[in-house]
């Protein structure tokens, strides 16, 4: 077991946008996210990742309680993210937006930006890597975002909607990509809507609804449980 | 402390409080709707006295036909600004929106200052007195012009509030600082909402620069301490709650009283700043701040 | 003979890249000798006395981009912890009788330990509520000075000790051209060094640098440390080179002058607001017969660059090269690589 959520929920003013949520994501797995536009994925993923610090709950990783703990904090103890809108830093080059998490990421390195380099290679970043991240269209950016996150040796990796975007001739090879990083020895989370992504990559997975878990399985399982089937459909469709 | 003294420094800080809460909800609304922290907002009450003073000596007219004709200079001055400088900005703007806006209020800010300066002069110009007399108030006497201040500051308060609230045009401003794409989805016209936001903040600020005259006359560096107090309000509260301000404005405004009577008046801003960044340092949001949205 | 060329060349290029990591370009070493030559080359006392002064507004303009340019924060308080470096020195020199010299740096360390506090609290909020309090608290400064009448005789104005025994700008220039040389040295080691890095990687998206691990609070901190030291540091020298100190150098109107050579110059390159301020003091200097026009077109100046060149020199500078460098790259391109 690497990370383990207990009860966690976070509150916006009136609205509970995360109730009650406890998960366990083992070691090596990809462990799928899913559900509805505002279910409050991203909400949990930030409880996690250290943006947002839950009313109620508790984050265990690697036996330690981690909650509130800050984004900082959480990087150097080996968890990584990237954003639903990608995030870069627009005015340094591509090489420095890795450099800077190869730096500050938590574990020393000879030469950083030798590693910088070879991180990029590894998602398969295809630009010069001196461009202005200004200069980047977004599937290069999410690659950059993925390198950077690798960059601070993380032991586990929050994706949110990595595979939004993508099309279908491009789905194949990042499939692939996420794959190879899990077989680098990284556990991944991963929130998304794609269904061949999660089909392709993903040992479990479970379903937020209105802030709650409803479901925590196998893939097939879960695709064909009909309270799943009714959170995505609404209630008509499913007879 | 007696309780003469007491009431009088309630309603010393009560009156200008008044002052505050009608600088600060323009900053505030500006910053709500356009995302401007306006540097040149004192600008604009400085420009209100020299409207007001203009019109009183030059035109000859009564007080208040001075005053409204000041706002209505803010407002048209505002509007001109807004479409000159922001409007362009806007339109090139290619993020770091913030700090570049806030340079071009303080080039606004800079430009006016001595414009004035360099057409009308340095000197106090001021009219002895709007109205005179003094009206007794809890055992006190207050001079009728700070009442009158007072309540003209309160009114434009209560209009602009009930605009906000009940008109179509003040709900789309509404709307546009809660959500700007969402707003624009429905079909608001920014543009046009955000000229009119400029100019009715600057408006604002006309008036209370107007409404002052016989106590505090026009010079060209006038604008200097109710900018920085208003943003010791809008800061105080949280800024882009303009709901909030109206509680700040007094609260400042006492604030200012006491220390200054107790401290003397040098101390009067470091009490006010030291509050403030205890308030800051416990709820970064300030006092009644929402957390804006990552 | 070959390996005796690739030898040179091969030192050529190892100075190059020494001089590099301090941020010296063939052409910036040029520019400095040259500058160092001026008062030999220069014999008019008043254009001498101007490039002091350029000097002087070059290296707060580094200073001040060192916090606006990197960490995304315009210290509105730059002109009051300026000040605060002067009034400690010429104070220190005036009642205790410490050497003016020992007093510029006790001023700039000064300026740096208020610098630290500031930062301290309100570093925790955005750029703008960050710059915002730190104008509150450089008001407050002027304030006090002001008010403290007993110690810095407020408006009446300090006469201060200079440092030498003459009034000629000679023996100035040289103080503040090693004062401006080691502050660009130093700047320029730092922002390109890892710190930069941090720097820029927290001005340009804060959250994306703490979930890389970036310490916010204390890089900021040590950003706006270094700045407010580098503008006590200026202060000082203002103090000694001036001879008289009135509250009014701590007036946001000094900011202002400093963020426009900042900005004229370019966010972000601390080469660009130095240059700036070779333009733009003479050139106001000379239209200081425009009395408040001056500042007029001050004004209008910032809102032109804001408007239609936000990047500045540098950023112009940048993007002619990147068009020299792609026509590079594509003439050579093929060639480098006959068999692609
Ligand atoms: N910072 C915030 N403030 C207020 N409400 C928020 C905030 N972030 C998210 N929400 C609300 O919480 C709910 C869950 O949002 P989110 O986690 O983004 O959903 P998902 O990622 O599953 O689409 C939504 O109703 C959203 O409007
Ligand atoms: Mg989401």
């Amino acid at each position: 077991m690497l990370l383990k959520t207990e009860g966690v929920e976070k509150r916006f003013g009136g609205l509970v946008a995360v109730k009650d949520v406890s998960i366990t994501v083992n070691k090596g797995e990809i462990f799928g996210l899913i559900g509805p536009n505002g279910a409050g994925k991203t909400t949990f993923l930030n409880c996690i990742s250290g943006f947002y610090k839950p009313e109620k709950g508790k984050i265990t990783f690697k036996e330690q309680e981690i909650t509130g703990l800050s984004p900082t904090q959480l990087c150097h103890k080996g968890i990584a993210r990237t954003f639903q809108i990608v995030r870069s830093f627009p005015k340094l080059s591509a090489l420095d937006n890795v450099k800077v998490a190869v730096v500050y990421g938590g574990k020393q390195h000879k030469n950083p930006e030798k590693h910088a380099k070879e991180l990029m290679d590894f998602v398969g970043f295809n630009a010069a890597k001196d461009v202005l991240a200004d200069n980047l269209n977004t599937m290069q950016l999410k690659r950059l975002e993925l390198a950077r996150a690798l960059a601070t040796n993380s032991e586990l990796l929050l994706l949110d909607e990595v595979a939004a975007g993508l099309t279908p001739s491009e789905l194949p090879d990042f499939i692939d990509l996420i794959r190879r990083i899990r077989d680098s020895g990284v556990t991944i989370i991963c929130i998304e809507h794609v269904m061949k992504f999660i089909m392709g990559v993903c040992d479990r997975i479970a379903v937020l609804n209105f802030g709650a878990k409803i479901a925590e399985g196998a893939v097939e399982e879960i695709l064909n449980n009909p309270e799943v089937m009714k959170a995505y459909l609404g209630e008509e469709n499913v007879h | 402390m007696d309780s003469t003294v007491i009431s009088d420094l309630l309603v010393g800080g009560i009156l200008r409080g008044g002052m505050y809460v009608l600088m600060a909800m323009g900053l505030s609304l500006v910053f709500g709707v356009m995302r401007i922290p306006n540097f040149a907002h004192g600008e604009f009450y400085m420009l209100g006295a020299y409207f007001s003073y203009f019109a009183c000596t030059l035109g000859g007219f009564p007080p208040a036909i001075a005053i409204v004709l000041a706002g209505i200079g803010g407002f048209v001055c505002g509007a001109l600004m807004e479409k000159v400088t922001f409007y362009p900005l806007r339109k090139r703007s290619r993020g770091d929106w913030i700090m570049n806006s806030f340079l071009v209020t303080a080039g606004l800010s800079f430009i006016l200052q001595n414009l004035a300066q360099a057409l009308v002069g340095t000197d106090f110009k001021g009219v002895p007195q709007y109205w005179g007399g003094s009206i007794n108030f809890a055992g006190l006497s207050v001079s009728t012009d700070r009442i009158v201040g007072f309540l003209i500051a309160m009114a434009s308060v209560a209009i602009f509030w009930l605009f906000l609230k009940k008109t179509r045009t003040g709900n789309a401003i509404r709307a546009v600082s809660e959500h700007e794409t969402g707003a624009m989805l429905m079909g608001i016209e920014l543009n046009k909402i955000h000229t009119l936001t400029f100019a009715l903040s600057s408006m604002l600020a006309a008036i209370a620069g107007a409404a002052l005259l016989s106590i505090i006359p026009a010079y060209p560096t006038m604008g200097l301490q109710p900018l920085y107090k208003s943003w010791f309000v809008v800061i105080l509260v949280g800024l882009g709650n303009i709901q909030a301000t109206i509680i700040g404005g007094f609260l400042v405004g006492v604030i200012e009283a006491v220390s200054s009577f107790s401290l003397g008046a040098m101390w009067q801003d470091v009490v006010s700043l030291s509050i403030i960044i205890l308030v800051l340092l416990v709820k970064p949001t300030g006092l009644f701040g929402k957390k804006m949205k990552v | 003979m070959i390996s005796e060329k690739s030898l040179e060349t091969g030192f050529v290029k190892n100075l190059k890249h020494n001089l590099g990591n301090f941020g010296l370009s063939p052409v910036a070493i040029g520019l400095f000798v040259l500058l160092g030559f001026a008062p030999y080359l220069i014999g008019d006392e008043y254009i001498l006395r101007l490039l002091v002064i350029s000097l002087l507004f070059g290296t707060l303009a580094m200073g001040f981009d060192l916090s606006a340019g990197y960490i995304d924060v315009a210290n509105w308080g730059y002109a009051g912890l300026m000040g605060l470096g002067a009034y400690t020195s010429a104070l220190l020199l005036t009642n205790l009788g410490i050497s003016p010299w020992i007093g510029t740096l006790a001023g700039a360390f000064m300026a740096a330990i208020f610098g630290l506090l500031i930062g301290v609290l309100t570093l925790k909020m955005d750029g703008m509520f960050a710059a915002i309090l730190a104008w509150f608290i450089g008001l407050i400064l002027m304030a006090l000075t002001t008010s403290l009448t007993g110690l810095t005789r407020g408006a009446l104005g300090l006469n201060v000790d200079l440092y030498f025994n003459t009034g000629w700008s000679k023996p100035y220039f040289y103080v503040i051209f090693v004062i401006c040389i080691v502050t660009y040295i130093v700047l320029r080691r730092v922002t390109n060094s890892n710190l930069g890095l941090a720097f820029s990687a927290l001005g340009q998206d804060a959250e994306a640098a703490r979930t890389c691990g970036v310490d916010p609070m204390k890089y900021k901190v040590i950003n706006f440390t270094i700045s407010c030291f580098v503008a006590g540091l200026c202060g000082g020298f203002y103090a000694h080179f001036m001879g008289i100190l009135t509250p009014d150098i701590m007036s946001t109107k000094h900011t202002v002058e400093v963020l426009v050579i900042a900005y004229i110059g370019g966010r972000r390159s601390i080469w660009g607001p130095l240059l700036a301020a070779f333009l733009v003091v003479p050139v106001f200097e000379y239209l200081n017969f425009l009395m408040e026009f001056k500042y007029v077109i001050y004004g209008l100046l910032l809102i032109l660059v804001m408007i239609f060149y936000p990047g500045g020199i540098a950023h112009f500078y940048n993007y002619i090269v990147g068009i020299f460098n792609e026509k590079k790259r594509k003439l050579t391109g093929p060639e480098s690589n006959p068999f692609a």
